[in-house]
């Protein structure tokens, strides 16, 4: 779901509301419905006063928005903005802090007044359908949601509602449909105006482990799901019930520090954890926390880079109080040059993950992660290259031991893959992806996909 | 500004020591030592008085050599109750030879796949006993005021089997003991007609598959196997 920032109005103040900043969130994400609209997602990059500083823009999705004229379009913004602040303040919809309702949590309101807001939430969907080739039926992929066998595949069928609920929190919500199965992917209450740079947020989530384990399928560069994820968290990568805190330093540049548990179980989410093997909550060393340091840095009016690191603690099912850690740190360094006509996007990804899993009478590690690079050279046109990488597991004297999660994993396994994207438009997208795994344990894999994402709803931008 | 970075190292220290992934894992109990015994017990019934055993058919049995080769010992969960396979949880090799007679306390040492046991529901106890080794002499019974030198030796297959009830999860039992003992009774050479196997004077048996053998093998199958946990 491509939802831009829930700022509180308490944040709000922070985000240097320059035409500049709400140009590059609105062309860094293409499909952003709503430009003058602050919407709930965690975790949007902020602009630290005084410098106004571009959002970290997050990969297209899925179509990439038209390159327009820098001036036509911050007048056209500021316009917008300033209508929706008068909007706001006819609706005359309160706020905790008894301060102007900002963003779209307040405009959205099931106020019913002045405002004219319908109380309908914003309802999008968005298809994912893939024809895919594998040179052998047992193929590696890890991903839910990834091309898993030779011809049709429907990766997913994601209904996205969200709105604000009052002027306190706004609800988001995923549910995604397979061919034989609904799951609730994530339904979570944000608050919206929290003291303190805080947020909040409860229900089914995805965690903000890294950068892409919170993306949803249609923000990614590419097809499928980088294997460390699935290796590590499982299929549908790390989520669960529970709460998170966020909270945004004061500090001169962009940083933020989030802090959320949920439950430890569930085979594809949490595998490294308790996983499939549920040994109930006696206390609360049996939920798993994550935590999470988001930085950003703007070095320069084209360039940007976001660096983070993250942890992720739990229990795990193999003793009585056995535990996994798993350490993560990623990197988005992207360059979208705004200050002259270009549709030009070039975005280095990276990630690495490190876990720990204490087992009877020994500590299980492996290493895992990938990096991309995604250039948009066109604007209808991107490449993207990816490389992976995961380690065996060594024990605590260093030595390769079988893995009790992945017993055929006893060696190193890489693979390469690129693709090229084409948008016909800013809701369908048309992607050509090739990849060669190359597990040491087993002969290799090549693997082609046509895959086909197609949007209709109100989809807004997704966070950076 | 100070305030605030020390404030952020201070984070992200924090991050760092939540992990606690230093020292190896544990099970959900560890069996923290195991001991075998077998002793040999007449009973009343058997026992003459006089060192020798009374057998059902009236023989006199001295015996001077009473000892089992022990494989391993088994502990098994069963999955797929009721009608599911019996899955080991842990085995605990023995592999040698145990005097009866003197009846040592054997402490298992050796613990496979490790002495931290995984969370399971243990219903039953094995003892896999691989070889019987038996000298003395036997008179009376048919055998009248003669006596024969006495030998039994063969390969023994199969196991005893004993209740133990234990279930291993988060709550209990942590950390436990286990013994094992394995009471021979004077019932041992019920059922064995000496006189029939007499061979140049002596009475050799080497193999469970004749009736000496056999009803040797089914005697020992009904001592009793003893677990206990604590």
């Amino acid at each position: 779901m491509c939802i831009a920032p829930v700022v509180p109005a308490s944040r709000v103040s922070r985000f240097a509301a320059s035409a500049r900043w709400f140009r590059t969130l609105v062309v860094g994400v293409p499909i952003a419905v709503a430009a003058t609209s602050a919407r709930a997602q965690p975790a949007p990059p902020p602009v630290p006063a005084p410098a106004p500083v571009p959002a970290p823009a997050a990969p297209a999705a899925p179509a990439p928005p038209p390159a327009t004229d820098s001036a036509s379009d911050a007048a056209e913004l500021e316009k917008a903005l300033a209508a929706d602040q008068a909007a706001q303040k006819a609706s005359g919809a309160p706020n905790a802090a008894g301060s102007e309702p900002t963003g779209e949590g307040a405009s959205a309101a099931p106020a019913g007044g002045a405002g004219g807001q319908s109380l309908n939430p914003d309802l999008s969907l968005i298809a994912d359908f893939a024809a895919a080739y594998f040179s052998q039926d047992d193929n590696l992929e890890t991903g839910a949601h990834d091309p898993t066998q030779n011809g049709f595949n429907l990766q997913q069928l994601e209904l996205a509602a969200g709105a604000a609920v009052d002027p306190y929190f706004r609800f988001d919500a995923n549910i995604v449909f397979g061919l034989d199965e609904v799951e609730i992917e994530e339904a979570y209450a944000t608050t919206l105006d929290l003291p303190f740079q805080l947020q909040a947020r409860f229900g089914q989530f995805l965690t903000r482990f890294g950068r892409i384990n919170s993306m949803h399928l249609h923000a990614w560069d590419f097809v499928d799901q980088p294997f460390a994820i699935g290796r590590i968290f499982g299929p549908e990568g790390n989520r669960g019930l529970g709460v998170e805190l966020s909270w945004l330093t004061p500090l001169p540049w962009y940083v933020e520090i989030v802090a959320s548990t949920i439950g430890a179980a569930g085979e594809g989410t949490n595998r490294s954890f308790f996983g499939a093997d549920d040994l109930g909550v006696d206390g609360p060393a049996d939920l798993l926390y994550v935590t999470a340091l988001k930085q950003f840095f703007p070095l320069s009016e084209d360039w940007s880079l976001s660096v983070g690191l993250s942890g992720a603690f739990g229990p795990n099912s193999t003793g009585r109080s056995n535990r996994t850690d798993v350490y993560g740190v990623d990197l988005f360094l992207k360059y979208r040059p705004i200050t002259r006509e270009s549709s030009t996007i070039v975005a280095l990804q990276s990630e690495w993950l490190y876990r720990r899993r204490q087992v009877p009478e020994n500590v299980l590690a492996d290493v895992d992660g990938y990096a991309q690079l995604f250039w948009r050279f066109a604007q209808r046109w991107a490449v993207a290259g990816r490389y992976e990488y995961g380690s065996p597991v060594v024990d605590s004297a260093g030595d390769v031991v079988v893995d009790p999660l992945d017993p055929e994993w006893t060696s190193e396994r890489q693979r390469v893959g690129a693709n090229l994207t084409y948008w016909p438009s800013e809701f369908s997208r048309l992607r050509l992806q090739g990849a060669r795994d190359m597990p040491d344990w087993r002969n290799g894999i090549w693997m082609v996909f046509l895959a086909a994402e197609v949007v209709v709803g109100a989809h807004g931008a997704h966070k950076f | 500004m100070q305030h605030l970075t020390h404030k952020l190292g201070l984070a992200i220290a924090g991050i760092l020591a939540l992990g606690c992934t230093f020292d190896d894992g544990q099970g959900f109990a560890t069996l923290e030592s195991a001991a075998f015994s077998a002793r040999f017990e007449p009973g009343a019934e058997h026992d003459t008085g006089d060192g020798a055993i009374k057998t059902d058919q009236g023989y006199r049995v001295t015996l001077s050599r009473f000892e089992l080769g022990v494989g391993k010992i088994g502990l098994f969960e069963q999955r797929g109750a009721p009608s599911g396979t019996f899955e080991p949880v842990v085995s605990l090799p023995v592999e040698r030879q145990v005097d009866v007679l003197e009846g040592p306390l054997i402490a298992l040492d050796r613990f496979e796949p490790s002495r931290e046991l995984p969370q399971a529901n243990i219903t039953e106890l094995t003892l896999g006993l691989d070889a019987l080794k038996l000298a003395g002499e036997v008179s009376g019974g048919a055998l009248g005021t003669a006596t024969a030198p006495l030998s039994v030796d063969f390969i023994l297959f199969g196991d005893q089997v004993a209740d133990l009830p234990l279930t291993i999860d988060r709550d209990e039992p942590g950390a436990f003991s286990l013994a094992v003992r394995l009471d021979v009774d004077g019932r041992l050479f019920d059922g064995v007609d000496f006189a029939a196997h007499v061979s140049n004077g002596r009475i050799d048996v080497t193999t469970s598959l004749d009736p000496a053998g056999s009803a040797i093998t089914t005697s020992l199958a009904q001592s009793a196997l003893h677990a206990s946990v604590d």
